[in-house]
């Protein structure tokens, strides 16, 4: 007959964690209580200026719970059974505090965040190298004329600071497709500096001033 | 560094910085788990999860979620 319980937390194996969170009965709802208690508590280690009680400490743990047990399949055991769970859990908080913070935030916004403005006089002050304006301008005029208006503003929110989570709810796309829209256009942006005449090592030298 | 300069030298490095072979954040967060347990372990990092390593040098965000992770797994 199997075990109705486990000992210590500590001691479960990875494959203990999957046959008692698919199981049901006792050992399913003791696995689910202490999973639950391991995703707070790294979640609160994690986000220290949250407290264990919480609202997004417990919603994500609750969250994430879901998610663990409906995915439990997708775990291929190369990585501890809690680690993999702890992953979700965090990203479900960062996706929280992150749709928290840029909830009024529209596309545009984001974008003019990351927009590079042209310079504010044409004569140029004595301390900004006259290389230096110049690949300014050989990287505007790229974002603006070699690169697609989703791909403009993909960049350019990123380059504001926005999460991709974000940018990519924003463009009504997932995270995966924001990120080969954007290296498609890092693709044209590269090669528009390199048709420019301007070299790897040329750039590095006025990027570091030299 | 003034913004404009700063937001100058993140534009050429994503630009400059393309691979022929990337991973996005999806496929990044796929192998999430293993990575992090290989870094506190000390193991080396077997060669498919090598692609994580060089996403998080371009990706701020998946970079924040290593590091929160790394904390989390400290609770245990
Ligand atoms: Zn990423």
């Amino acid at each position: 007959m199997p075990p109705t319980t486990r000992g210590e937390p500590e001691s479960r194996s990875d494959q203990d964690w999957i046959n008692d969170l698919s199981a049901s009965g006792p050992l399913r709802e003791q696995a689910l209580t202490e999973l639950r208690a391991v995703l707070v508590a790294g979640l609160a280690r994690s986000l220290r200026r949250f407290p264990n009680d919480s609202p997004l400490i417990q919603d994500s743990a609750q969250d994430a719970l879901v998610l663990i047990v409906s995915r439990i399949q997708t775990y291929r055991g190369d990585s501890r059974f809690v680690t993999w769970a702890l992953s979700i859990v965090i990203r479900v908080a960062l996706s929280e505090m992150r749709r928290a913070r840029w909830k009024d935030v529209s596309l545009d916004e984001m974008s003019e965040a990351g927009r590079i403005p042209p310079p504010v006089s044409e004569a140029s002050p004595v301390n900004v190298s006259y290389e230096r304006s110049q690949l300014m301008e050989v990287v505007r005029n790229a974002i603006e004329n070699d690169l697609t208006p989703k791909q403009r503003d993909a960049i350019q929110a990123e380059l504001g600071g926005t999460p991709p989570d974000e940018i990519a709810k924003r463009l009504g796309t997932n995270r995966n497709a924001l990120y080969k829209l954007v290296y498609d256009g890092r693709v044209r942006l590269r090669q528009a500096i390199l048709r420019a005449g301007w070299s790897e090592d040329h750039i590095r030298g006025v990027l570091n001033g030299k | 560094m003034s913004e404009t300069d700063a937001k100058l030298n993140a534009v050429i490095g994503m630009a400059m910085s393309v691979l022929p072979e990337e991973i996005g954040c999806d496929d990044c967060f796929d192998y999430f788990a293993a990575y992090a347990d290989h870094l506190t372990n000390g193991t080396p990092v077997p060669e498919p999860l090598r692609m994580v390593g060089s996403h998080l040098e371009r990706c701020a965000f998946c970079m924040e979620e290593l590091e929160l992770l790394l904390e989390a797994m400290k609770a245990r």
